[in-house]
């Protein structure tokens, strides 16, 4: 297989029969008119007329079959119109001159009009060129990652550089290659021991291919990941489907790190590709390489600006609950101070009091435990709600008795209607976010009523609101309020009410991982309303009889009767 | 504890909580065994057969399950768990696995001592008395009779709610998964169906309050988020 690559010679556009006729038919339209004309009319030398052909076979099909044209003219005008007629002798010596004058500058017309020929042949593969590489480059551009590009480039490679098919291996050597993209998926690829490999240190530059061989290779790329059919198909294989292929290889390389390769193949009875194809293969190497690098520095720079927002995060965590942790800490390490001193006896009723205040400070941190914990995962997106449907007042009652020590001297009035739609949320989040609100709420109340109120909102949602009347929060905070670490500004003269500004960055966090939303408005009561809507579901009363008049069930076996409406009845189809 | 000294197992790796809480039970007269790992553990069990077991279930060397699944296949002595909160995979397992009870980290030691007067009370009395009625408070329920009342009102109660109160009466005192709940009430295949569990409790919580005007048997039911439910009354 001896073929020399014919890169540098542009193949020509159309087959020369047809050059061949056009020369043979103006050759003679020539002679007609040179006949007429000279016969006729009288026209003392009418031999120009040939360089018409020339003209046209040259701009139509190229300087060899111009130059020939040529020659046919000079020897059929020397024939047909010098004397001697009909020989191609000639008479008189001057005429001598007149043939040989006429022959080079048929010939050089020839040769110009052939080489326009080759500029415009040029000038299309150019502008084909270019669109294919302007195309390449915007299906890399619009694609997210190289790997998202890389079938885009193959598909159209294959297409634009008439390549019978094309893939795409990204890997440190070839034999750890794994392919992206293949244009012929399903189809085996074939074992690569013969390969033509181009050499490019650029787009721009001559592309050039040189015949590499080696041993036994395709082995090892049929193991790659992702690659189950085996390739069965041999270079220069009889048996192949589509006859024996040439098979190509573009190194793709980022910066000067080699990271995989361009395969192509042709069928060995196509023609090698000229230099416009090669050079549209050394482009989509070098566009998917410098992709490869974009992902990279993209991938960097994600993790960079993860980092730094971990950072900022963590340092504003610590920033805003450093003092909220040492308050309790004081207290706590206070008290128990007062109880191992060895120099007090501490009448009995001091003591309680010491350990009840070390108690309640213990349950202070727990809560800024908690909430910091729940942040923690309502920023890293590792909340998993077990979502079930609850009466709301179910939810609410348990949580203003726990907290209503802490509440007093706070008025809790309760407005829950018995026929409130059930909510679809999880018991614990649910739980938080009203101890979260009612923790809030007290804190704002200065010992003013709160109020906790649901009602349905629209066919899908129950809102359960949390207001106080207390003093309120000016109305430009407000769309703030839920921002994780703002706090309200203090009024002059007010003392710092000790709000992390977690609390409330929590029960939107919370909310949101149950469907549901927090908001904040002015209340009528004067202070601040939170607002939380939650998801709901109406579900139709229990048509069951009554349990006097059905048969008694033996303690041994629960009777799984038929279900209750709205409860599935083929969970296990 | 009033009702008499018991032999307490306290499982817990952390040293100063273990030494406060046995301290805490030594001081009301209790005996502790004291472990801080499985291993420790199941010897101890093995030594002597304590009366209550406080399992902590991150323990060190192996999952606490391990302490109770051998002790269910010898014995109902009562086990509370002791869970970290957001675990309620684990509780739910270990309750489902027999515990009895659970506590979250960090609980008081009044909470404690409520809990383990409930095992203990339930563990002594068997769960229907001779005549086949459940009680607690002011509930009773006649079961050959198939009849439910609240001191002298009887209610009037669904199949489903029947059900509900019956399997909670007779595990009174216990956490009962709402695995457990459904499976009993609505059959193996509602195992899953958590959601609309809460809401029958909810009507069957509210006919209990409808015919108590004190509000003591509303509050008999117990809900224990994103784990189940208990009827205790306290």
């Amino acid at each position: 297989m001896l073929r020399r690559p014919n890169i540098s010679l542009p193949r020509p556009a159309r087959p020369a029969p047809a050059g061949l006729a056009v020369a043979v038919l103006g050759l003679g339209l020539a002679t007609i008119l040179v006949a007429v004309l000279q016969g006729e009319f009288g026209v003392p030398d009418a031999a120009i007329l040939y360089l018409l052909p020339v003209v046209a076979v040259g701009t139509g099909y190229g300087s060899w079959l111009a130059v020939g044209t040529a020659f046919a003219s000079f020897m059929l005008y020397d024939f047909l119109f010098i004397k001697p007629l009909y020989t191609f002798a000639i008479a008189a010596p001057e005429e001598w001159l007149d043939l040989l004058l006429f022959l080079v500058v048929a010939i050089a017309i020839g040769r110009l009009s052939a080489l326009q020929l080759q500029r415009r042949r040029e000038a299309d593969l150019r502008t084909s060129e270019a669109r294919a590489m302007f195309s390449m480059s915007r299906d890399i551009a619009t694609a997210a990652t190289a790997l998202e590009a890389a079938p885009l480039i193959a598909a159209r490679l294959a297409r634009e550089a008439s390549m019978s098919r094309v893939w795409i291996g990204l890997g440190l050597s070839i034999a750890e290659e794994r392919v992206v993209a293949d244009t012929a998926p399903a189809t085996p690829r074939p074992m690569v021991t013969s390969r033509w490999l181009l050499h490019s240190s650029s787009a721009d530059a001559q592309p050039t291919w040189t015949r590499v061989r080696d041993m036994v290779i395709g082995r090892a790329r049929t193991r790659a990941a992702g690659d189950a059919a085996p390739a069965t198909g041999r270079l220069g294989d009889p048996h192949e489907p589509d006859g024996p292929l040439t098979i190509f290889r573009v190194p793709i390389q980022a910066g000067s790190e080699a990271i995989g390769s361009l395969w192509s193949t042709r069928k060995r009875a196509d023609p090698f590709p000229g230099r416009s194809h090669s050079r549209l293969m050394a482009a989509a190497a070098d566009q998917l390489g410098q992709a490869v690098v974009r992902d990279r520095l993209a991938a960097e720079a994600t993790t960079a600006e993860v980092a730094r927002q971990s950072d900022a995060l963590k340092s504003a965590l610590i920033d805003s609950v450093s003092h909220d942790l040492r308050t309790p800490l004081a207290a706590i390490r206070a008290a128990a101070g007062n109880l191992m001193d060895p120099d007090v006896d501490w009448p009995r009723e001091e003591s309680r009091a010491a350990a009840r205040s070390i108690d309640q400070e213990a349950q202070r941190l727990s809560r800024l435990v908690r909430n910091m914990l729940d942040l923690g995962r309502i920023e890293g997106g590792a909340l998993r709600p077990l979502l079930e449907l609850y009466d709301l007042a179910d939810m609410v009652d348990p949580v203003v008795e726990r907290l209503r020590p802490q509440l007093a001297p706070a008025s809790v009035e309760l407005d829950i209607p018995a026929d409130l739609p059930a909510v679809r949320i999880d018991a614990n989040f649910a739980d938080h976010i009203l101890t979260n609100l009612l923790e809030n709420a007290v804190r704002y109340a200065h010992g003013r009523p709160i109020r906790i109120s649901a009602a349905p909102a629209g066919d899908r949602d129950v809102v359960l609101v949390v207001e106080d009347g207390g003093t309120g929060v000016p109305a430009a905070a407000l769309p703030r309020l839920f921002e994780r670490f703002y706090r309200v500004p203090r009024r002059s003269g007010t003392r710092d009410n000790g709000g992390s500004g977690i609390g409330l960055a929590v029960v939107r966090g919370l909310a949101e991982a149950m469907g549901g939303f927090a908001d904040a408005r002015l209340s009528e009561m004067g202070g601040l309303a939170v607002v939380v809507r939650l998801p709901a579901e109406k579900i139709e009363p229990e048509a069951e009889a009554p349990a006097a008049v059905a048969p008694a069930s033996t303690p041994a076996a629960p009777t799984p009767a038929a279900p209750p409406p709205g409860v599935p009845q083929d969970r296990d189809r | 504890m009033n009702d008499g000294a018991v032999v307490v197992l306290i499982v817990e790796d952390d040293e100063p909580a273990r030494v406060a809480i046995a301290g805490n039970l030594r001081a009301r007269g209790h005996e502790v065994d004291e472990a801080g790992d499985v291993r420790e553990a199941l010897r101890a069990w093995d030594a002597r057969r304590p009366d209550l077991i406080l399992l902590d279930l991150g323990l060190p060397d192996l999952d606490g399950q391990a302490v109770i699944r051998r002790v269910r296949r010898e014995a109902t002595t009562p086990i509370i768990v002791v869970s970290a909160r957001g675990r309620e995979e684990d509780r739910v397992a270990a309750l489902d696995a027999g515990a009895d009870d659970y506590l979250t980290k960090p609980f008081g030691l009044s909470e404690l001592h409520a809990r383990m007067r409930a095992v203990l009370r339930r563990a002594a009395g068997p769960a229907a008395d001779t005549e086949g009625c459940l009680r607690l408070g002011p509930v009773t329920m006649d079961i050959p009779r198939h009849e439910a009342w609240v001191g002298e009102v009887r209610l009037d109660l669904t199949p489903r709610e029947w059900e509900l109160l019956k399997v909670l009466l007779s595990q009174s005192g216990r956490v009962v998964t709402a695995g457990r709940l459904l499976r009993a009430v609505w059959g193996t295949a509602y195992s899953d169906e958590g959601h609309y569990l809460h809401v029958y409790v909810s009507r069957l919580r509210r006919k209990l309050a409808a015919a108590d005007p004190t509000g003591a048997a509303a509050k008999l039911i117990v809900a224990e988020p994103g784990v189940g439910y208990r009827i205790v009354a306290e």
